[in-house]
């Protein structure tokens, strides 16, 4: 009874009612929805291609239970076998011909053991199918795709950050005749999606001859608006007075930027890094129209790739997700709070 | 302080030439796209067929029956793309409203909890397609789980009517975390000595939550709606991995038109797609000046409050 | 070390006219406080001499040399800011080393004159600091630092005191005066406190709407207040006021009727409107020979110990008005209640004379 208490304490002291167990049972009910999906993709990316295609599946990756057999090069797979006297026994399969399977006790070499194969079932037991991950490097490039990816992420992202940070800093700190017009401008492009721009910008890009280069996915990315109107947001809190500090000490308006500015809006320059890593690491429909060479490709345009294969090889497809959405995961967890408060905050994503 | 008024237009350009480049020079070419016709992608060499583009996209026997239209799958991507809207939108505000109320409560590891429901926010579409899409495959998870229950397996994406409930079920799945998290940003701004006034008052649960909370939470929640409909109406990605538009055309929506046509097709219609993204950008814009309007009067009321 | 000049110079923020023809001679080594209620355009004045706003007509001269088209930094100027304007994300050092890393100077150039400027302003312990580990006054101290470092031939000071409470008010007063005497540099310092003024310019200037009242030494200013409005500024209490009128001959003649002679160089007519001032700590309870009787009513005291303070209203011109209000300062305690009716003593020679339109000149 005191456990129970204890269990059913919440955060004021007083114990549960039922409105809290109902908003506990959502949130259980929202775990299971929301993070079942995806530990169950983890689970069958261990799996070999044989226990994917069992139904119905297992949760856990099973594999067949293999043994060194003396005499042997290479390992052989546990059998329980029936025995003609009845009785069962786990033996190691050497070879199969036909119908009839002959088996060894790996402890007792000598003995053969000959059965019909309907006599047989494989052990199995619990085992990580690593090779679906170590496989991706040779099986597929998928070492370009990667290095696509994280090339267009890395890079579009200091872009972002350098020219929506110098755009933010001339519409907060300088006075000049056009700049609410230049702001609307910057604005003005929230209205316009890289869908409503598909065919034309795709002929800029031809035109420019980055057609298949990671270039023309960066580009056209990087004059993000959100960008320029978080950090102009911020800039203004910057106090007019330490620009002119720094104008007196003899600073040249690069440096002001440079050395003044872009330390003080660090916090939100974070955000905005966070952001734009997540926007171009996730990108599709623009690369999409943009790399059609295979080499090219990104990872999620591999994974596009590979899941429209006639015959799809699920065993890497999975893996190969599953990589796809570790950085992510992994800088979640580390960053959720300022991700949330981020987000919470610029209203954007 | 005397600066060059050259200055300011140096920090401008390199973020200004972007966008012209690759936003308003396309804008223009798109414009000139929707008015001229043919297979070239080279604007001079496209002759001018006025508003040809446009009246083939709208001929139609009735709009309500997409199949009487000489462009049936851009009618046909109209009507998902709207029937979409209202229902992810609706399902999906309502239940990031449900989960945003519940983890506003004075909760154990409300960070954790939120963090669950915020996960899928930053997954690519891709990868969201493809988790799914290996849940609902034939031998798939969920059809393990219907033989389990002595229920027959069901092709759950090659059936329209259960094509398009998963395809909005994975949408409102991917895209609830970041809806919740903005409300739940509105709720913690409402001040809590309210909800201790209302408890003084004897209100049950129900009533604060119908008298207090929904009511100061409105303008929150119609800023939500109205972004939610302006990504909805973009809906793309995820649903052309998971179904690749199909069955059929039951899950095309009006982007996917627009790639397909300009990008897929033998024969490809740049003025056709420029006059449905046209189209499209018209929705936008009305919905982008619907938010702003919105939100100037949220700010308004916050300063009032 | 330097002198500057300001001749006629001219102020607009669009249509609006802030600064309305100042002119000025600041000498080597003065030390000169810029006075005013909020809004005379002290601080634009400031910002104007310092170069982060354009002058907009008239002419600025630094050691004679015409300074209006050099840009701020190359003027040879420091200022001190309201805010302190320490760069948050520098330490102490990097905060006052940064204008001279700027200029090209070499590294141990700059260690020694930051060092120096540390050990001047006692901050050689707090050079690893961040803006942030500092308090209050060690944060002014910092800036007044970085501006030492630079050597200028001008400390400019926008309000540096104002963000600090009062008792470091004080002894900051007393640490700037004291700097100002060692580097016997030129300072320019603007405050709207008239105490800050008193006690440390050698030259105050009086500033409203944009344009000069007086300028004179502290004392000047005290003793011989150009205006009503200087009269009223500059001293604490604020100078009493009442409308008087001349009469026949040197005599005044209250509202309350009471006739007095003082006399006045101008002789204005009688029946003239005027105004007479008398500061609080000129009046007193003890009758003397040729002093003004002032009947009040008194509505408030405060007893201080060393001196009490008395508030009071005179009669008015007729039975139902209500007379202007008066404050005495006097020396030691008193038993007077509020209330009571008691006679204040006015000596002639504390009594100053103000025409009562226009712009209220004095007249004595």
């Amino acid at each position: 009874m005191k456990a129970l208490n204890f269990l059913t304490r919440t955060r004021n002291g007083r114990s549960m009612d039922w409105t809290d167990w109902l908003s506990y049972a959502y949130l259980v009910i929202g775990l299971f929805l929301m993070f079942g999906p995806v530990l169950w993709l983890v689970m069958s990316s261990f799996k070999t291609e044989a226990a994917l295609n069992e139904f119905p599946p297992a949760f856990l990756p099973y594999g067949q239970k293999s043994v060194a057999v003396p005499g042997e090069e290479k390992m052989k797979p546990v059998y329980r076998v029936k025995m003609p006297d009845g009785t069962t026994k786990e033996l190691a399969e050497l070879r199969r011909i036909g119908l009839t399977s002959t088996l060894i006790d790996p402890a007792r070499p000598d003995d053969f053991v000959r059965v019909n194969v309907k006599d047989r079932e494989p052990v199995r037991e619990f085992k990580l199918a690593t090779e679906n991950y170590t496989d991706l490097g040779g099986q597929i490039k998928f070492g370009t795709y990667l290095w696509n990816s994280v090339f267009i992420t890395v890079i579009a992202t200091i872009l972002t950050l350098l020219f929506n940070s110098m755009a933010a800093f001339a519409l907060s700190k300088y006075k000049f005749s056009g700049r609410s017009a230049v702001f609307l401008l910057i604005l003005g492009t929230l209205m316009v999606p890289p869908a409503i721009v598909l065919v034309p910008n795709f002929l800029v890009v031809s035109e420019l001859g980055l057609l298949n280069s990671l270039w023309g996915v960066i580009w056209p990315a990087i004059a993000t608006p959100t960008g320029v109107f978080l950090l102009r947001q911020y800039m203004l809190t910057i106090p007019d007075e330490l620009l002119e500090a720094a104008r007196m000490d003899h600073a040249s308006e690069w440096q002001i930027y440079y050395r003044i500015i872009l330390p003080l809006a660090a916090p939100a320059l974070a955000v905005l890094a966070i952001f734009s890593v997540m926007w171009r690491w996730n990108d599709f429909l623009w690369p999409l129209i943009v790399l059609s060479k295979n080499e090219k490709f990104t990872l999620q345009l591999a994974l596009n790739a590979f899941q429209g294969d006639l015959v799809t090889q699920w065993n890497y497809l999975l893996a190969m997700t599953v990589i796809t959405l570790l950085p992510i995961t992994i800088v979640f967890a580390f960053l959720q709070k300022y991700i949330t408060q981020g987000i919470a905050s610029a209203g954007v994503k | 302080m005397k600066t060059s008024a050259s200055t300011p237009w140096f920090f401008l350009a390199p973020n200004v030439i972007v966008i012209l480049l690759f936003t308003f020079v396309p804008i223009a070419i798109n414009l000139h796209y929707a008015f001229t016709g043919g297979v070239n992608l080279y604007p001079t060499q496209r002759p001018g067929v006025g508003f040809e583009n446009f009246s083939t996209l709208l001929e139609c026997g009735s709009y309500f029956d997409p199949a009487s239209c000489r462009k049936d799958v851009f009618w046909q991507s109209i009507w998902n793309t709207a029937k979409y809207a209202i229902f992810q939108v609706t399902l999906m505000v309502l239940f990031a409203l449900i989960t945003a109320v519940v983890l506003n409560r004075k909760i154990i590891g409300r960070g954790f909890w939120r963090g669950v429901f915020f996960y899928p926010v930053l997954l690519s579409p891709v990868v969201v397609a493809l988790i799914w899409k290996w849940i609902l495959q034939r031998d798939g998870l969920l059809n393990a789980a219907m033989v389990a229950m002595d229920a027959h397996p069901v092709l759950w994406l090659a059936e329209p009517g259960w094509a398009f409930f998963w395809v909005t079920f994975v949408s409102i799945w991917a895209h609830m975390g970041f809806y919740t998290l903005i409300l739940l940003a509105g709720l913690q701004a409402i001040p809590a000595d309210l909800y201790e006034a209302a408890q003084l008052d004897k209100a049950s649960p129900w009533r604060s939550l119908t008298r207090i909370t929904l009511p100061l939470l409105m303008p929150n929640l119609l800023v939500v709606v109205v972004l939610a409909m302006i990504k909805a109406v973009q809906i793309f990605d995820e649903v052309f991995v998971l179904t690749g538009g199909g069955p059929g055309s039951a899950t095309t929506f009006v982007v996917q038109f627009i790639y397909q046509t300009g990008f897929v097709e033998p024969v490809r219609l740049y003025g056709i797609a420029a006059a449905g993204s046209l189209m499209l950008a018209l929705a936008l814009v009305a919905l982008t000046l619907l938010q702003l309007k919105l939100s100037n009067a949220e700010k308004a009321g916050e300063r009032a409050k | 070390m330097a002198s500057l000049q300001l001749k006629n110079v001219v102020k607009d923020f669009g249509s609006t006219r802030v600064i309305r023809g100042v002119d000025l001679d600041v000498h080597d080594g003065e030390f000169v406080v810029f006075v005013g209620p909020s809004g005379c355009g002290k601080s634009t004045l400031l910002r104007m001499i310092c170069g982060l706003e354009d002058i907009t007509t008239g002419e600025l001269f630094i050691d004679g040399q015409r300074a209006n088209d050099t840009r701020a930094a190359d003027r040879g100027l420091a200022m001190v800011f309201q805010s302190y304007a320490l760069y948050p994300h520098m330490t102490v050092y990097q905060n006052m080393a940064f204008g001279l890393e700027n200029t090209g100077v070499a590294k141990d150039v700059v260690r020694t004159k930051v060092d120096a400027a540390a050990k001047l302003l006692r901050l050689d312990p707090l050079l690893d600091r961040k803006p942030t580990q500092l308090s209050g006054g060690q944060r002014q101290r910092v800036a007044i630092g970085r501006s030492i470092v630079r050597e200028p031939k001008i400390f400019l000071f926008d309000e540096p005191l104002s963000n600090l409470d009062a008792e470091l008010r004080v002894s900051m007063r007393g640490e700037i005066t004291g700097l100002h005497r060692r580097l016997g540099a030129t300072m320019i310092y603007v405050t709207h406190d008239q105490v800050e003024a008193m006690t440390m310019a050698d030259k105050i200037v009086v500033l409203r709407a944009g344009s000069i009242e007086q300028i004179g030494s502290p004392l000047a200013l005290y003793n011989s207040p150009n205006n009503k409005f200087v009269a009223g500024f500059i001293g604490s209490p604020q100078m009493n006021f009442a409308p008087v009128s001349a009469g026949h001959g040197d005599n005044i003649v209250t509202e309350y009727g009471q006739s007095f002679a003082l006399s006045t160089e101008s002789k204005p007519a009688s029946g003239t409107a005027l105004t007479l001032g008398v500061r609080p700590e000129h009046l007193t309870l003890e009758q003397r020979e040729g002093a003004l009787a002032m009947p009040i009513t008194i509505t408030g005291v405060e007893q201080l110990g060393g001196h009490s303070l008395l508030y009071g209203t005179l009669p008015g011109a007729n039975p139902t008005a209500e007379g202007p209000r008066v404050t005495a300062q006097v020396a030691g305690q008193v038993r007077t209640r509020i209330g009571e009716t008691t006679t204040l003593y006015a000596p002639p020679e504390a009594c100053r004379l103000f025409e009562s339109g226009g712009e209220e000149r004095a007249v004595r």
